[in-house]
């Protein structure tokens, strides 16, 4: 595979298709890729020496704890960072029973950066000592006010419009489904980049409709199916993973309900089966907000205005004005489980806020996360705990797949 | 009295957001924006709520940052023992004078400043200058606190400021603040603030319901319950500390093994749990983790087998007393657990029901500053602790504070987020990290 970004996605311990955390902890993996372990030495060294002047020389027992935005991933490279100036300063790491000194290092952070804090203890004496790192890497710090922080991570990028991707495990192999207007493609990981391994391309006698919509969704029997406007693509059920595409108008997964689209438009009719009560006016995205005995559903009208139905009723949610057309449901186990996420009004750069809706009302409980370009995708991922969001950068000629998740906590 | 401040600040917004700047709907102009508090409405003026009516001559963003505000730039000679202001020009007080160097010396000495960072303050041409016998590092952090803004009494006795809001009128118990047209800071967006005072949290919440307010407390204890009934709520960051304050020098706690008995017998996380619902954090610290990054190095946990061995060393110790800052029915609550704590190391104290000396003193105080060094600076002040300005360092601050907690006379127990509640037609409220707020953003949904 050649002209693509790529990141390394990590091993998963179920065999259903499923995707978030993954994304989440391959795009760190990604992020954190550029900055190769001489990122770290520098505080490190700083760090040993403060813990070499407060313990001397001899033996220490080593742990390191994380309680700041640093990936987990990076935490083994600290460490050994800190080992190895630890022993530059004449420490000699041990195991606990067989030190004189144990060292407790806390990655934490503050508003400024990242503090990296080391207890030295001697005895029954702790001392401490405190240095602050620069914050490096494209994690979002807390933005003061909103509860939660929106996090995005790189997935992949290619030249043509991507309309949805995924993570999917078949077998003992992870591989990244991607869905453009011409062809489901299959990418194998090779530990650092994504490798082509069979494109299959999409056939349709109809054109289709201009601002092409695409999305990806479990198969019933099979490990997944691509939707497009008149087009439906079904893969195996088993490795090897083929896909083959058909004619078919069958209405789109939109998580309990199936929505017909307009094949010749690029929304949604409002027809919804089962069904939730009255159809909903036309759409272009919707999200379910589960409630006790009931879903209310919140959408983009095509008319422009955010709307909400609870099957009997719909309503106009007015205080959405600066709603994007762009929104997508994300279950996790932050505020009350569910927060939309919704893109931006208006042109140019673009981002995503996550509200939520306790009654009737959306009340935003994150920061902006910005993006440099406008979204043209964004969907609920298959395992619903986070969202894909795709961006077309303009600069660089590329469409780029991010997956955003929500922290909770401030 | 604070919340009330809180309510009015609360009342404002900060240029977050500004992403939105072309979003399909703009900002309105017009309409009066309806708070509501407990307190007297008179006694806005004393708080942070002052920084919608008055500036300081610098700010903080919210990373700690010192940013311009009155001044415009600003140096130190001296190891920092002697700084220099220049001040923004063009503006005026809303009597219409001019603000210059004389009105800011003439502000800041209005007042006695035992606690103020300078020794002295001075005209020196168009500048002011602050001069002190110690260097004072943290000293444009520090004059971005509300306690230094500045103020001047108009003609009639009023007390003007530079904001972009003016006192207008007081009656039947609200205080009503307007728009200032040609304010340096721009127009906001609505007309006036109209701040309803003593006002029970209960009629608040009603009112916020019903459309009769749009912004109403939600003190932290209340905070699971207003989200419980879906309110729409704004979160500060946890800035309000509560902690025990020990007059070392009475007899009853002379000896420091009966102060850090009582620290380590003490359980924070009832506190955290029952009291306040989870909203917050359990500290140890004098200043939060989102600030510091090292609170946690600061144990919290009770060590009540360590507490009763502390105070088994101390011969018949006598009785010790606690007091609650004013009638703060919360700090009541804790100091009932306190009593209840102390009493499971063997330690006797009584709450005391009449106003008097006492040992213990539990208080909640307000850390404004986003710079950890002005924020130690302010909350040791505020505690009466007696300290030198910690070098602007991380590490610095920290030792500084250890060596400070290590005398037990001050006992950090919560922390907690300031909050209030919004009606719908309120847009764009936003409060800064210390809760306070800086800018007036804010606007009415249905005003023309």
């Amino acid at each position: 595979m050649t002209g693509n970004d790529y990141n390394s996605p990590q091993r998963m311990t179920f065999n259903k298709v499923f995707f978030g955390l993954l994304l989440l902890v391959t795009g760190a993996a990604q992020i954190y890729a550029a900055a190769p372990e001489t990122t770290w030495a520098q505080p490190a060294t700083r760090l040993a020496k403060e813990i070499a002047n407060i313990a001397g020389p001899g033996t220490a027992a080593l742990t390191v704890s994380n309680q700041s935005t640093i990936p987990e991933s990076e935490v083994p490279a600290i460490r050994r960072a800190i080992e190895a100036q630890l022993r530059v300063n004449g420490i000699a790491l041990r195991s606990a029973e067989n030190a004189a000194t144990t060292v407790n290092v806390t990655l934490s952070e503050n508003l400024q950066g990242w503090v990296w804090v080391a207890g030295v203890q001697q005895g029954s004496e702790v001392r401490v000592a405190i240095i602050p790192v620069e914050r490096v890497g494209s994690v979002t710090p807390t933005q003061p006010g909103p509860t939660m922080t929106l996090k995005k991570t790189f997935v992949f990028a290619q030249p043509t419009p991507i309309l949805d991707f995924s993570t999917i495990h078949a077998g003992s192999e992870t591989h990244l489904v991607v869905l453009d207007g011409s062809n489901v493609s299959l990418y194998r990981s090779t530990g650092s980049k994504y490798e082509l391994e069979e494109a299959f391309p999409i056939v349709h006698s109809r054109a289709y409709p201009r601002d092409l919509r695409g999305r990806l969704a479990i198969g019933k029997d099979h490990l997944f199916d691509a939707y497009l406007p008149g087009v439906m693509c079904s893969s195996s059920a088993t490795t090897p993973i083929t896909v083959t595409c058909r004619e078919s108008d069958d209405p789109w997964p939109l998580s309990t309900q199936r929505a017909l689209y307009n094949s010749a438009r690029n929304y949604f009719t409002g027809a919804l089966a089962p069904g939730i009560g009255k159809p909903l006016s036309p759409f272009f995205t919707a999200a379910d907000l589960p409630r006790s005995n009931y879903a209310l559903w919140i959408f983009t009208a095509v008319d422009g205005s955010v709307r909400e139905s609870d099957g009997m009723n719909e309503r106009r949610v007015t205080s959405a004005s600066d709603w994007g057309s762009d929104i997508a449901a994300v279950h996790d186990t932050c505020g009350l489980g569910t927060q939309v996420l919704v893109s931006a009004a208006g042109d140019g750069s673009d981002s995503l806020r996550a509200f939520e809706v306790p009654d009737r009302e959306p009340v935003l409980v994150s920061s902006a996360l910005g993006f440099d370009f406008p979204i043209t995708a964004l969907w609920t991922s298959m395992d619903t705990t986070t969202a894909n969001a795709v961006v077309h950068n303009t600069t660089g000629g590329r469409y780029e797949a991010y997956s955003v998740s929500v922290a909770c906590g401030q | 009295m604070r919340r009330t401040a809180f309510l009015l600040l609360a009342a404002s917004s900060v240029f977050l957001f500004s992403s939105f700047a072309n979003a399909r709907t703009r900002p309105r102009q017009g309409g009066t924006l309806r708070v509501e508090t407990q307190a007297d409405a008179s006694r806005w003026m004393t708080s942070p709520v002052r920084m919608l009516v008055f500036d300081s001559l610098t700010q903080l963003d919210d990373t700690g940052k010192v940013l311009p505000r009155l001044a415009i730039r600003w140096d130190s000679q001296s190891d920092d023992r002697r700084w220099q202001f220049w001040l923004r020009p063009g503006v005026r007080f809303h009597d219409g004078t001019p603000l210059s160097a004389a009105t800011i010396v003439q502000s800041l000495t209005a007042q006695p400043c035992s606690a103020c960072p300078w020794g002295s303050v001075h005209v020196a041409g168009e500048a002011v200058v602050f001069e002190s016998e110690s260097p004072m590092p943290e000293l444009p952090a520090l004059l971005a606190n509300s306690r230094y803004a500045i103020t001047r009494r108009d003609e009639s006795g009023n007390i003007v400021g530079t904001g972009p809001f003016r006192y207008a009128t007081n009656s039947n118990g609200a205080i009503t603040l307007a728009a200032v047209d040609d304010s340096w800071r721009a127009r906001p967006f609505v007309n006036a603030i109209e701040l309803r005072g003593s006002r029970s949290l209960r009629d608040q919440w009603m009112d916020v319901s019903v459309g009769r307010a749009d912004v109403v407390e939600v003190p932290a204890e209340w905070l699971r319950r207003a989200q419980q009934e879906h309110m729409r709520l704004l979160t500060s960051r946890d800035t309000d500390l509560i902690a025990i304050v020990i007059d070392e020098k009475d007899p009853a706690v002379q000896d420091s093994r009966l102060r850090e008995a009582l620290a380590l017998s003490l359980d924070r996380a009832a506190l955290f749990n029952v009291v306040f619902q989870k909203q917050g954090e359990t500290t140890a610290s004098l200043l939060p983790n989102w600030l510091t990054g090292y609170s946690f190095a600061f144990p919290a946990a009770p060590n009540l087998a360590r507490a009763k061995e502390l105070r088994s060393q101390v011969e018949r110790p006598q009785e010790m007393t606690l007091s609650v800052d004013g009638n703060d029915p919360v700090l009541q609550l804790m100091a009932d657990r306190v009593v209840l704590n102390a009493r499971d190391a063997g330690i006797v104290v009584r709450p005391l029901t009449a106003p008097g000396h006492s040992t213990l003193h539990l208080t909640r105080i307000h850390v404004e500053e986003t710079n950890v060094a002005a924020a130690f600076v302010d909350a040791t002040e505020q505690l009466g602790a007696i300290t030198t300005p910690p070098a602007d360092d991380l590490s610095a601050v920290f030792h500084q504070e250890q060596d400070l907690l290590a005398k037990h006379t001050i006992v950090p127990l919560l922390y907690t987020p300031r909050a209030i509640a919004y009606s719908p037609r309120a847009h764009d409220l936003k409060l800064s990290s210390d809760g306070a707020v800086r800018e007036a953003d804010f606007w009415l949904e249905d005003a023309k």
